[in-house]
C-alpha cells in the first residue's frame, strides 16, 4: 500500500517537474517564438507578439515587456552576422544597408541581457536622423575600436544583439519584408 | 496492473500540463508584480530623460525616445489622463494590462501639437463620475491594475528642452 502511494506521488511529482521545466525552458530558449520572417541574420517577430498565448506573454515579460503591435513598430533582431556566426561584443562589425520605408527607424546594440553598452559618447543607437548616409545607403560600425563616424560602441567579451525598429512601417514594407534588402552584418576584425 | 499504468500516464500528462500552464501564468505576473513595485507609487507619471547607459528601466530599452511611465490602479475610480502631444515628432500612449499585454495604443497621427484627454476605467464601472468630463476617448482596462507608457521620439531637429517640457505636461488624476 505504501509502495503504491509512493509510486502515485512520484508520478505527480514527475508531472509537476516536467511541466515546470518545459515552461521555463520554452520561455527562456527562444527570444520571440513564432517568427514571421528569418531574413539573413535578421529575425522578425510575428504579428501575434500581442497575444493571449500564455507562452508568448511569458516570453515577452522576460525579454521584451511592454511591446506594441506591428503596424506601430516592427522589431528586427540579429543575434548572428551574415555568415551565421554569433555576434560578439569584442568584435567589430560593419552593418550596411539602405533607407527603409518607415516613418522612423533606428538601430540599437544590446548586450546579451538586452542592456546598453555603457560608453563615454552615450551612443547606444543610430536612427534615420543621426546616421550619416552616402546617398540612400548607410554603413555603421559596431565594436570596441573607435571609428570617426557612424560608430556604435560595444564592450566586454559577451554576446551582442542588434535590433532595428521600424516605427509606423509602410504597408508595403510589412507585406514584403522577406523580399526587402535588409542590412548585412560583416565582421571586420578582432579587437586588440 | 495495466489499468494502473494507463491511469498513471493520464495523471502524469494532466499534472504536467497543469504545471506547465501555471508556470506560464506565474512568470509574467510575478515579473510584472516586481515591475509594479518598482514603478510605485501608482497613478503617478515618472518622466525619464535620455538614456545614459545606466541600467535601463526595461530590457531592450529604446535610447531614441524619452519615456514616461505610470503604474495605474483603478480601485479608487477611473483615471483622467491629460497632456500634450508634441508637434513634428512621433508620440504614442500605450496601455498594458497587469501581465504586460498591450490593449490600447494611440499615436500622434491627427493629434500633433494638440492636447489630449483620455479616461481609463474598468468595465462595468458606473459612468456617473464621468459626466463632467468630455474625453477624446474612454478606454476600458481589462485588469484593475496595469501600466501606461508614453513614448516621444527625440527628434534632433527639435529643441530637447521643449520635448521634455511637453513630456512633463502629462498628468493622471483620479475621477471621484
Amino acid at each position: 500500500m505504501i509502495k503504491q502511494i509512493t509510486l502515485w506521488l512520484l508520478v505527480i511529482a514527475l508531472g509537476i517537474g516536467c511541466g515546470l521545466c518545459a515552461a521555463l525552458m520554452l520561455t527562456r530558449t527562444q527570444y520571440f517564438g513564432n517568427l514571421r520572417v528569418n531574413h539573413g541574420p535578421w529575425s522578425v517577430a510575428g504579428e501575434n507578439t500581442i497575444t493571449d498565448d500564455p507562452l508568448m506573454v511569458a516570453r515577452l515579460a522576460v525579454f521584451g515587456p511592454f511591446p506594441v503591435k506591428q503596424s506601430e513598430v516592427m522589431y528586427l533582431t540579429a543575434l548572428q552576422d551574415s555568415e551565421g556566426r554569433p555576434l560578439r561584443a569584442d568584435k567589430n562589425y560593419s552593418v550596411c544597408g539602405k533607407k527603409f520605408d518607415a516613418r522612423f527607424w533606428s538601430l540599437t546594440a544590446y548586450d546579451q541581457n538586452g542592456m546598453f553598452f555603457p560608453n563615454q559618447d552615450q551612443r547606444f543607437s543610430y536612427n534615420f536622423k543621426t546616421v550619416k548616409f552616402d546617398g540612400d545607403q548607410f554603413c555603421l560600425q559596431t565594436g570596441p575600436l573607435r571609428q570617426p563616424e557612424n560608430w556604435l560602441p560595444t564592450q566586454g567579451n559577451g554576446g551582442m544583439r542588434l535590433t532595428i525598429r521600424f516605427y509606423q512601417p509602410s504597408q508595403f514594407l510589412r507585406d514584403s519584408l522577406s523580399a526587402q534588402v535588409l542590412p548585412t552584418i560583416k565582421m571586420i576584425g578582432v579587437a586588440q | 496492473m495495466k489499468k494502473n499504468f494507463w491511469l498513471g500516464i493520464l495523471i502524469f500528462i494532466s499534472v504536467a500540463f497543469a504545471s506547465y500552464r501555471m508556470t506560464l501564468w506565474y512568470i509574467p505576473h510575478n515579473l510584472m508584480q516586481y515591475t509594479y513595485k518598482r514603478w510605485s507609487p501608482s497613478n503617478k507619471w515618472f518622466h525619464a530623460g535620455r538614456e545614459t547607459g545606466a541600467r535601463s528601466w526595461v530590457p531592450m530599452g529604446n535610447p531614441d525616445f524619452i519615456i514616461s511611465r505610470c503604474a495605474y490602479d483603478l480601485s479608487s475610480g477611473p483615471l483622467l489622463l491629460k497632456g500634450m502631444v508634441p508637434a513634428d515628432t512621433y508620440w504614442s500612449l500605450t496601455m498594458y494590462q497587469d501581465n504586460s499585454t498591450n490593449f490600447f495604443i494611440v499615436n500622434d497621427t491627427g493629434r500633433s501639437g494638440r492636447p489630449y484627454q483620455f479616461v481609463l476605467t474598468e468595465k462595468d464601472r458606473s459612468m456617473e463620475s464621468l459626466k463632467n468630463h468630455s474625453p477624446d476617448q474612454i478606454v476600458y482596462s481589462p485588469t484593475r491594475r496595469g501600466y501606461l507608457v508614453v513614448r516621444i521620439f527625440i527628434n534632433p531637429d527639435l529643441d530637447f528642452q521643449d520635448l521634455k517640457a511637453c513630456q512633463e505636461k502629462a498628468t493622471v488624476e483620479i475621477i471621484n
